[in-house]
């Protein structure tokens, strides 16, 4: 589902000594069934503009368009966005609270009036989408890895069927593992199921690796966007932002202080810096 | 020198109502020196966070001893010296402040071992100057950003002046830049003679130590110089940790065919390799 921000601006605590803009005059645009990230430091805005986009935070002024849905500052609340948005926040394992983990799962949809054995069965459906054993469901969520409890969570939003899947920071405190598995899951949940993901992090490997589409914000405002190669090679942007790139465009900037020609700074994956590099070389002894 | 931190045949595991809990640590033999900088890496449940409580007395071996500059951390008269020897940072910022003000907070752990209110002063000045705090005196802790809570939760171990300074995933939780502070004021602390333990995921974290200890399902697997692990790096694979980046494109160039060392020891070098062969070109 297409999410369309425009000139859309937040105020924390207006009128009060510790008022403070949020977000100032955003414009974007994310496509249904595309794979975005939002990336800056913290205190960029990032959290509050997701939190606009699913209808938790009123815009003071523009607005946030979600399908046909349409959140501004005189809406009566954000529910219809809600509805279409679910947000996985920062150490979903943190929210979990019920004694089992088909009751946690369930919580959500009972609050929309499911029963059984509807119930149970998409309980069971939804860990099975996000690769959780079928007989865990009655165990305590509270004795799982920390990468499992966070499915837990997922499996908690994704019950409810959202056309975009926000993820606040999802891999945060993962191991490598960990980290590889729930990208795997985004992946297929993406690609499977159609969904909108739209991924926050001040990671820029992840950004690198996942994204279609990138967005930085730096003090409330959107800096950059486009795909990661054309944001990535804004390379004199990132230093004045001091944000970090990702590792292969700082091995790139590296390698570029002593080249006459330097690497192009789109270089983002090791495959192509890898090809660029091989092209530059010609080989003067014969491979063994 | 005797090692400031022995492991010896040290067996640990957790005391539940199961007939034969699995063990999660398995037989670690290791010295730390004075003035060592360890990193320790391994996936979750590969035994690291263990090993760390074990360093302080948190937890007891179930097996083996562990001694902290000659104190075996079992006798119930020497824990607390021990644990004022080894200080420990942890994961979540949020969960290791107590007070209402950054100074309060400093001097919460003097207060406990009953420093004098006058000399608590100069003492908690100088814990704010190593972390680079100052200016936030007064500050609520819960003003402060992710990674000056950690910096805090810093300023109030090094306050205690441990020798020894254990960061467990102290800076998982952080921003880039958040991280950084983090790992440039463990460096300051180990040039200033400090014992180093960094538990990390991130290979290019552990890196930074001069030493890399990699835990995998409760054994202690390598133990090397971080100089001479270099090149056999790709080995972190077989236990399912990241290779840092320079070392990956090594190895890619490598078996493409590319003339270059068959060690290298640092990111700078295998750049400066990559100069040399291009400019020949």
């Amino acid at each position: 589902m297409e999410i369309v921000v425009k000139d859309l601006s937040v105020v924390y605590m207006p009128d009060t000594p510790y008022e403070k803009q949020a977000l100032s005059h955003i414009d974007l645009r994310i496509e249904s069934g595309c794979f975005a990230a939002i990336a800056g430091a913290t205190g960029s805005g990032k959290s509050t503009l997701i939190q606009c986009m699913a209808g938790l935070i009123r815009p003071a002024s523009g607005q946030v368009q979600v399908g046909d849905k349409i959140f501004h500052a005189g809406s009566k609340s954000g529910a219809a966005l809600r509805k279409h948005v679910g947000i996985v926040f920062q150490y979903p394992e943190h929210q979990l609270f019920e004694e089992t983990i088909a009751k946690d799962i369930a919580f959500g949809l009972k609050n929309r009036g499911i029963t059984e054995p509807k119930l149970d069965r998409e309980v069971h459906r939804m860990m099975d989408l996000v690769g959780l054993p079928g007989e865990l469901s009655d165990r305590s969520p509270f004795h799982l890895s920390g990468g499992q409890m966070r499915r837990v969570a997922i499996a908690g939003i994704l019950a409810l069927k959202p056309d975009v899947l926000i993820m606040d920071e999802p891999t945060a405190g993962l191991d490598r593992q960990g980290k590889q598995e729930l990208f795997r899951l985004l992946k297929d949940l993406h690609e499977k199921q159609g969904l909108t993901v739209i991924l926050v992090t001040h990671d820029m490997n992840d950004v690198a690796k996942y994204a279609d589409q990138v967005f930085v914000l730096s003090g409330g405002k959107l800096a950059l966007s486009g795909t990661p190669a054309e944001v990535f090679e804004q390379y004199q942007i990132w230093q004045e932002l001091s944000l970090e790139l990702p590792q292969v465009s700082q091995l790139v900037a590296k390698i570029n202080e002593q080249l006459d020609v330097p690497l192009p700074y789109s270089i983002f994956t090791l495959e192509e810096l890898e090809q660029s590099l091989a092209k530059r070389f010609v080989q003067r002894e014969a491979p063994t | 020198m005797e090692p400031i931190i022995q492991f010896e045949h040290v067996w640990f595991r957790y005391q539940v109502d199961e007939p034969d809990p699995p063990w999660v640590l398995k037989d670690i033999r290791l010295n730390i020196d004075p003035g060592e900088y360890v990193s320790i890496v391994g996936n979750n449940g590969s035994g690291k966070s263990t090993l760390a409580r074990l360093a302080n007395g948190l937890l007891l071996p179930t097996k083996g001893r562990v001694m902290i500059s000659g104190m075996e951390t079992s006798s119930e008269q020497d824990i607390w010296q021990i644990r004022r020897t080894v200080g420990m940072v942890f994961q979540n910022p949020e969960n290791q402040i107590v007070a209402t003000s950054v100074e309060d907070d400093i001097a919460f752990g003097l207060e406990n071992i009953g420093v004098p209110p006058l000399q608590m002063e100069e003492k908690i000045k100088n814990a704010v100057k190593a972390v680079g705090l100052e200016g936030f005196e007064h500050h609520e802790p819960h003003t402060l950003s992710g990674g000056q809570k950690q910096r805090l939760a810093i300023a109030g171990v090094i306050v205690l002046e441990p020798d020894v300074i254990i960061f467990d995933e102290s800076t998982s939780m952080l921003d880039p830049v958040g991280r950084k502070t983090i790992l440039e004021i463990m460096q300051s602390l180990n040039r200033r003679g400090k014992t180093i333990i960094h538990i990390t995921h991130s290979a290019e974290e552990a890196f930074m130590a001069d030493r890399m200890i990699v835990m995998h399902q409760g054994e202690c697997k390598l133990d090397e110089a971080t100089g001479r692990l270099y090149q056999e790096a790709m080995r972190l694979k077989e236990w399912e940790l990241d290779v840092p980046l320079e070392i990956e494109l090594w190895d890619r160039l490598r078996q493409k065919g590319w003339p270059l060392p068959d060690k290298i020891i640092n990111k700078e070098e295998l750049v400066s390799e990559i100069w040399r062969l291009l400019s020949r070109t």
